[in-house]
């Protein structure tokens, strides 16, 4: 048996408890803003995601039969509602490759935020946000649920699997290339920028 | 698995961008409000039977012990363990006039002396406004007397050494 600590609220929940389901829902709203945001990259629609993800899940939670963690379950529910949003709003295209394959550069992908930064520095980091949302606009919505798995909630290889429905070798094989790309990108793009 | 410094320099990079988004005040905000829009804890139905059990029960009891108890209902003390302001001043053959001009009855005898009107039947009337069931002293032999000022009974007690019961 699985060792859940969400068990005993998903219990509640699932006896028509609103209020331990809202207990999980604080528990886990960011962890599933955050999944959602990563795949959809929009405030508006990760927010709409995020609260259908929990409608949802309280409709559904009946269903839940405790086989995998709660969390895990929440990730499968979370990104694919994400990646669903994800493909309405942009329907795929094909990665821009511009800057891809570029001669390699020695030079730090990313200088960490100095506080003692002049003027340009800060100009320069306030231009990150839009480099990286340009960057991640390139990768497709399955690699851009594996990074935010594995990259912001520190999953892992085998939660990645379990919440997405893929093999291990799947996991590994996707995080590397949209680790690739990203760092490809955002070279090319920041190259010319750079203070 | 080892990650390369180019993975972790990217792990950095997307971390950091992805904490300042999700940030924003409004996150939280719009989780408060989806919260108490939808599983804010349920106030407790006024109707339902969680409220009113304790009520029904409550007012059983008052029922049972009100109305329908077999215990005896209280008895209305002897006659002469009452005072009625109303004897005092009109049958008292004693009454004179206070220094404020109003009558004054005269002592209510205790335990030995006799209540005028003791041993007859008092209609709803004549039923004095205060009753003074018991009244002891340690100190002394007790006196009660009463009137009306302006309808309202004033009580006077008087205590006196060697006291006895009323």
């Amino acid at each position: 048996m699985i060792q859940d600590p969400d068990l005993e609220l998903v219990k509640r929940s699932q006896a028509g408890d609103k209020a331990a389901f809202g207990k999980l829902v604080s528990t886990y709203y960011e962890m599933v803003y955050a999944v959602t945001f990563g795949v959809v990259s929009n405030h508006e629609a990760a927010k709409d995601v995020t609260q259908e993800v929990f409608l949802k899940v309280y409709r559904e939670i009946g269903k839940f039969q405790g086989q995998s963690k709660f969390k895990t379950w929440l990730y499968r529910v979370a990104v694919n509602a994400g990646i669903d949003t994800r493909r309405r709003r942009h329907p795929e295209t094909p990665i821009d490759p511009t800057g891809a394959g570029a001669e390699e550069d020695e030079q730090p992908l990313f200088v960490v935020e100095d506080k003692t930064a002049g003027p340009r520095d800060r100009a320069w980091h306030s231009e990150l946000g839009q480099l990286i949302q340009q960057a991640l606009e390139t990768l497709s919505a399955d690699h851009r649920a594996v990074l935010v798995l594995r990259e912001w909630e520190g999953a892992s290889y085998e939660e990645i699997a379990e919440a997405l429905g893929i093999g291990l070798g799947t996991v590994m094989s996707r995080l590397f290339y949209a680790r690739k790309k990203m760092a490809e990108i955002l070279k090319a793009k920041t190259r010319d920028k750079r203070p | 698995m080892n990650e390369a410094p180019e993975d972790k320099e990217m792990t950095e990079l997307y971390r950091k961008w992805l904490g300042r988004e999700l940030a924003r005040p409004e996150i939280k905000a719009a989780k408060q409000e989806f919260l108490s829009a939808h599983f804010s804890e349920q106030p407790v139905p006024v109707f339902g039977a969680a409220f009113m059990v304790p009520v029904m029960a409550l007012a059983a009891l008052f029922l049972y012990f009100n109305f329908l108890s077999p215990l005896p209902s209280p008895q209305p003390p002897p006659l002469n363990h009452r005072t009625d302001p109303t004897r005092f001043l009109a049958d008292s053959p004693t009454s004179g006039r206070g220094s404020d001009g109003e009558s004054i009855s005269s002592p209510f005898q205790g335990e030995d002396g006799r209540s005028p009107g003791e041993g007859a039947q008092l209609t709803d009337a004549e039923r004095p406004a205060v009753e003074v069931k018991r009244l002891t002293s340690r100190t002394g032999s007790t006196m009660v007397y009463q009137k009306m000022v302006n309808d309202v009974p004033v009580t006077i007690i008087w205590v006196f050494n060697a006291g006895s019961k009323i």
